[in-house]
This record gives structure tokens, sequence and C-alpha cells, in this order.
């Protein structure tokens, strides 16, 4: 035995080692795994997977967007808008007797026109500003429903026949309502309908 | 014999009288040398303090050199590396953000179902989410599982960011897995006229032919995760622990972790290092500059084998150590640092911009 030897082992003299466990009886019966991990992509087993069969809402939600833009002056090139603002939200169904919005707000519109800007198919584009005038947001599940005194810059392409807006002023411009240009009304509208998880309330029994 | 595995880095000795570094369970890389044999031998089995010059408990006791792989002075390790760094900068959520919207594309107005909200069970509170939970098919895909996902621009800085969330497949008509993606991942970035700044993390696993092609970087996916800082001031941090699916790197290498970080002293070369494990299950390590400085004394500074690189210069190019035993037979690896931080790019801002008024997949 090496001095190298007896100093590992005064090194490790100290507590006394686990009792190991028994090995496993080889019953002779074990299956190999026969897939390739490098290729075979697991399926996590985690309790994180909520499944999908109950996971797709039955709930709808009903978004109505709705509005109008008086353009000025006649005749053009409009430099000034104002206008209003409907916004209306309902889940699942409405009764037209007693209609109940889980969110309904009117908005007032102000706008000048922006003569630089990013939107090449534009016919016209305006900074619009938006005033709350009735009811309020926080029932709104829309997520780009706008708030009080947000002001977006937006326009209307008559090629799309739709408002478009700048996301975010991001100079991403998105189509947003479908529109239409009378003179000097121009109305927009969008609409949609789509699933939802609507949080069960806890109740008392 | 003392057997005695550790995550603080430790130095014991090797019996060849040759000064070896190895990997304790933790993944730090400790000295060996004989002349320091009885003390390291008697106190190896003492905890481990910042500051002991001496390290801690001991990985392993060896009598012989370390088995080399038989084939470690014929790699192309420039090529491995420059590999393992591509795999880096294609892992990020950018990459599994264009693979969700291509399979939202494909989908229509029913399948998979897109809803406002989180998924019910899953451990989330974000009611302005949107998701999709789904077993259903169409067009030959099958979408099974679920996904979560925000997207949020700031007007006031032109700033993007995003989330996703979930654990989901979509498989093609012929069986190829066209997405997958189980974890966490999310990005965010701020431009300004033509600079940006960006980062992405990912944890999990995403693999699928609408993400990682032919001749992507990562063909076959991958599980870990990655984290990436980049901007076009220069810097560039990549911390990644992966493991690749599909064919090995070089056909030679299956796992790759990296700590890079450029810092304004040197342009040319990080700190920190890049490992890539062989199928044979060996550590190839390649380190550049010292992350910590050798003479600290810190358990973090003795983490490394910077203490016997006596050349770490600002010079591109890093030193190999295989099964962490340096490796003189080979010279020293420079990668191509140059392509690595160009191709770190950063989304653009419209990849961000995700709204219920125009989404990419069919409402009716």
């Amino acid at each position: 035995m090496t001095l190298v030897t007896l100093a590992a082992l005064i090194g490790c003299s100290g507590d006394p080692p686990a009792e190991r466990q028994p090995l496993p009886v080889d019953t002779g019966t074990a299956s190999v795994f026969t897939k390739d991990t490098a290729d075979f992509l697991p399926v996590d087993t985690g309790t994180t997977d909520p499944g999908t069969e109950d996971n797709v809402p039955d709930n709808l939600l009903t978004v109505s967007q709705s509005g109008i833009w008086s353009l000025a002056p006649i005749g053009g090139p409009f430099t000034d808008l104002s206008g209003v603002l409907l916004v209306q939200e309902y889940v699942d169904e409405l009764d037209p007797k007693l209609p109940e919005y889980a969110c309904e707000v009117e908005f007032n519109l102000t706008g000048q026109s922006v003569d630089e800007h990013t939107c090449s198919s534009c016919d016209f584009v305006f900074d619009v500003t938006h005033f709350i005038t009735k009811g309020e947001t926080t029932g709104c599940r829309e997520p780009d429903t706008p708030q009080h005194e947000d002001v977006w810059q937006m326009g209307y392409d008559s090629n799309q026949g739709a408002l478009v807006h700048n996301y975010g002023g991001s100079d991403v411009w998105v189509r947003w309502a479908d529109a239409d240009l009378q003179g000097t009304d121009l109305s927009f509208t969008f609409d949609l309908v789509m699933a939802i998880q609507v949080e069960e309330e806890e109740t008392d029994e | 014999m003392c057997e005695v595995e550790t995550v603080s880095p430790c130095r014991t000795a090797a019996a060849d009288g040759q000064w070896h570094h190895h990997r304790t369970t933790g993944g730090t890389v400790s000295k060996i040398h004989p002349g320091i044999l009885g003390i390291a031998l008697v106190l190896s089995c003492a905890p481990a303090e910042p500051g002991d010059e001496l390290g801690g408990q001991s990985g392993s006791l060896r009598d012989d050199p370390l088995e080399l792989p038989d084939d470690v002075t014929t790699i192309d390790y420039v090529q491995a590396v420059d590999q393992a760094l591509a795999v880096v900068i294609a892992s990020d959520l950018a990459t599994a953000w264009r693979g969700h919207m291509q399979m939202l594309e494909s989908g229509d107005a029913t399948c998979p179902p897109v809803f406002l909200g989180a998924p019910e069970d899953a451990d989330m509170d974000d009611e302005d989410a949107l998701s999709w939970a789904a077993d259903c098919s169409v067009d030959g895909n099958a979408y099974d599982g679920f996904l979560t996902w925000t997207t949020e621009v700031d007007p006031a800085s032109g700033a993007g960011s995003r989330t996703l969330g979930g654990d989901a497949q979509v498989a093609a008509g012929n069986g190829d897995v066209s997405f997958q993606f189980d974890g966490e991942a999310s990005d965010s970035v701020v431009w300004s006229g033509t600079d940006f700044t960006y980062s992405s993390t990912v944890e999990g696993q995403v693999s699928g032919l609408a993400m990682f092609g032919a001749d992507s970087a990562v063909p076959g996916g991958f599980r870990g995760n990655v984290a990436i800082d980049t901007s076009t001031a220069g810097n560039l941090t990549l911390d990644a622990n992966l493991f690749l699916f599909g064919e090995p790197l070089l056909g030679r290498f299956d796992s790759i972790v990296v700590d890079l970080e450029f810092t304004e002293d040197c342009p040319d070369e990080p700190v920190g290092y890049v490992g890539i494990r062989g199928i044979d299950g060996y550590w190839f390590d390649v380190y550049f500059l010292p992350r910590y400085d050798p003479d600290d004394g810190t358990v973090d500074s003795q983490a490394y084998p910077y203490e016997i690189i006596d050349d770490a210069v600002c010079d591109g190019c890093g030193h190999l150590f295989v099964r962490n035993v340096q490796i003189d037979d080979v010279s020293l690896v420079c990668p191509d640092f140059g392509g690595v931080r160009s191709s770190a790019t950063a989304p653009s801002i419209d990849e961000y911009v995700l709204t219920l008024h125009d989404p990419p997949w069919e409402t009716e």
C-alpha cells in the first residue's frame, strides 16, 4: 500500500458509510427501451398540461366597435375631424329587451390631419384623440380598446375600404375596421366573435 | 476509497505527475498536481469555502491519465464551435415565434380554436393572453395541446415584448413534426432607427420543420435553455445549455454549453467558454478570456482552469480541454466570432404586432 492510498484512507475516515440497499433481483424479464431518444420526442407528462377537451372555452365574446368621422372642410383635403365611437361587448347571449353589456363605452373623437406619416397606401391620416363620454373600459376584454385621452394615428385606405392604425406608434399599419367614405362622413365598424375564458365566480354553498 | 461528488470546485492529484482538470458534478473544473497530493487528500473531504486555496472535496482520484477519445487531434474544433454558436443564435424566441405564427396561419376558424384568456388549468393569470387548446386536424395538420401568448408594443418607446408558453405539437399529415413547443419563452426588443437592443430567453423543448428546416443550424430542434442579449452597440451575451435532437454536430456532438460575453475590453474575443459534448459522453471545452481572475481565490474563480492558461490574451482564440485535460497537441481554437456577432440580429417591431383586428388566423 502506498503512502498515497494511506493518505486517502486517513483523509476519508470519519462517519461510517451508509448501508447499501440490496440490488434488485434480476428476473430475466426486463425489456429494453428500444426508442432512440436522440430522435424520439418525449411527451411531457408534467402537471402543467391542462389537457384540451375541457379547456376550449364554452363562452363566446361578441365585440362591436363602430362609429363615424365627420370630416372637414367640405371638398377636402380634410384637415379636421370630429366623431363618435361606440364600443360594446357581451358574453354569450344578449337579451334584446334588456341588453346587459359586459362593456359599453361611448367616445367623442377629435382629430387633426397628419401630413408626414408612413402610411403609403392611405388617402389621409389623422391623429385621433379619444374622450370617454359614457361608460368605462374596465370591463372591455378586447385588448386594444382605446383608453380615455388616447391619441391614435389612424388613416383611411380606400383601396382596402378600411381604417388602418399605426399600431402603438410603431409605424406598423394594421387594418383596424371596415370603413366607407360618403362625402364628408366616414363610417366604420369592427365586429368580432371569439371564444373567451371566463373566470368562474366562487359561490358559497 | 474516497468517492465524494461535489458541486464545488476542488483540486485533487493524479499519479502521472501532470496537471489535470476535472469537471465535478456541478460542471466545474479543478487542477490536479501530485505536489499537493497528501494535503489534498487529507482535506478532500472538508467542506469547500470560498477563498480556500485547496478548494473542497475532491471529485475523484485517478491513478492513470484520463483516457481521451481517439479522434481528439483530428476533430475540426473551429467548425464545431462555429456550429455550436450558430445553434445558440438560432434558438431564440424569434425563431419559435415564427413557427407559432405559421401554425396559426395554417389553421382555420375552428382549428385550432383561438380564444381570449389563458387555458383554465394553466398556471397563468393573464386575461389578455391569447391561447389555443386543441385536439383537432385541418388540412392534414394535427394540433394537439395548448399554447398561450402575449404581445405588447409600447407606444412611448416603440419597444416590443412577448411571451409564449405551453405544451403543444402540430404534426403534418406525413407524420413530420411541424411545430413542437413545450416550455416558456419571452423576448423584447427596442428599436431606435437602425439600432436595436434585443434579449430572449427560451426554456423548454422546441422543434419542428416550421422553424428548423434541413438548412437550419438546428435541424432537429433542441431541449434546454437559452438566453441571448445583444445590441447594435456591440454587446453580446450567450448563455445556453442545450441537447440537440437529430443529427449531432459534425456527426460527433449532441450537447452544447455556452457561457460567453463580449465586453468592451476585447471586441474580438469573449470571456467564458464553449462546451460541446461528444456522443461518447466526453465534454470538449474551449476556454476564452477568463470570466474571473484566477487569483481571486473565490469558488467561482477556481471553477475555471485559467490559472494554467498562460496566454489568455485578446486574440480571438481559446484553449481546448477534453475531459477537463488541457490538450496541447491541438492548436488554439479560433472561431468566427465576427460571423457570430453579425448573425445575432433582432426581430422587427412588426413581429410584435398581433391584434384581434387583423389576426393571422382565419376568423370566419
